[in-house]
């Protein structure tokens, strides 16, 4: 940081030297004042016009990079927060999973329910704005499957996240947080990869919750 | 000045990546630790499948933070509850099974390689200690045992 300021400093100085140097030398009238003729005066204002004009456009090209490359950093840093949020909600979301349902000790099925409660609390404060639901499934979806990030974003937008908690009655559990959260991706740039203000954020995991109470 | 920007940016972006990578392939280790101690005492080969199968559905290889992670050390879990032994310390608490991997992230294939062109090795260890009562636990009826 200081660094940086003092180089700034030593540029800003500089300049002032150099300024004050060139006013001194025309003060001095070392260079002989030459008569100029109307037509060269104002072929210099036209040049020092280019010239303005031209600062203007490489600083509004300079500084629309430097924005696009602020905004990919400070969208990777959200990202990464609001994933690895997911993650832990998944991970907790598995040990509720893992264990019997509150009074059924020896129940030889997971708590499912258990996960949403669980973990949807868990995940709301972190997402920056996008919200999260606990997933429904429609009529006709496949037993103890979750959707993936685009299904979700299909049919519910991007800025939502959805919660899934399923188990396929051969005892195993899939937990999963699916979605886009929002981010600073603009439409143009969406085309590739990912969708306009979306950054998929999907985590999922499966474990073997139905064998430990059975004979 | 352009050049220094793309460095940073694409340096951050490199580290935010790595960061993530970490953090599923550990809970990965880690689901697996967990799911290694819930087949009942004594069923060391549910206990193996049990393991693999939640580091495998965990550990997602074509995600997107997860396309760059290569398992190099394949997991692997020990502990005397998965031989059929429960030995508590002095202190009563069950000796823990222990799960740990290692694996290498890899950015080569994409534009995050042009500055991290090298291999980074990652490594994750977990520890869960089993439930007493999993020792105490009747196969024949299901229930556990009467204290």
């Amino acid at each position: 940081m200081v660094g940086r300021f003092g180089a700034a400093l030593l540029m800003v100085g500089g300049r002032l030297r150099t300024v004050a140097a060139s006013a001194e030398t025309a003060g001095r009238g070392r260079v002989p004042p030459q008569p100029r003729s109307p037509g060269a005066t104002g072929s210099r204002a036209r040049s020092l016009g280019r010239q303005g004009a031209q600062g203007t456009v490489e600083f509004a090209l300079v500084f629309g990079l430097f924005l696009v490359m602020l905004f990919a950093i400070v969208d990777a840093w959200i990202w990464t927060i609001e994933s690895n949020a997911a993650d832990a909600a998944v991970e907790q979301g598995i040990g509720v999973a893992l264990a019997a349902p509150p009074g059924s000790p020896t129940s030889t099925q997971g708590d499912v329910a258990g996960v949403y409660q669980s973990t949807l609390p868990l995940l709301r404060q972190p997402m920056f704005g996008t919200s999260v639901d606990p997933w429904k499934p429609p009529l006709g979806w496949p037993a103890g499957t979750c959707p993936d990030s685009d299904y979700v974003a299909d049919h519910q937008g991007v800025g939502h996240v959805d919660v899934c908690a399923a188990e396929d009655g051969a005892g195993h559990v899939t937990v999963a947080v699916s979605g886009y959260a929002y981010s600073f991706i603009p439409p143009g740039i969406s085309a590739f990869t990912f969708r306009s203000w979306g950054l998929p954020i999907e985590e999922s995991a499966s474990v073997n919750a139905g064998v430990y109470a059975g004979p | 000045m352009l050049p220094i920007m793309l460095t940073i940016t694409i340096g951050f972006i490199g580290v935010m990546l790595e960061l993530r990578a970490q953090t599923e392939f550990q809970t990965a280790v880690d689901l697996a630790a967990q799911a290694s101690i819930v087949p009942p005492l004594g069923q060391t080969q549910a206990s193996l499948d049990d393991e693999r199968y939640a580091f495998s559905h965990t550990l997602h290889t074509a995600g997107s933070e997860g396309a760059f992670v290569t398992v190099t050390q394949a997991l692997a879990c020990a502990g005397p509850y998965l031989e059929g032994d429960q030995p508590v310390s002095a202190q009563g608490i069950p000796v823990p099974v222990t799960c740990s991997a290692g694996a290498e992230i890899d950015f080569s294939h994409s534009p995050i390689g042009m500055l991290w062109f090298w291999k980074v090795s990652i490594s994750a260890r977990a520890e869960v200690q089993p439930s007493i009562y999993r020792g105490c636990l009747d196969l024949t009826s299901g229930t556990a045992c009467a204290p």
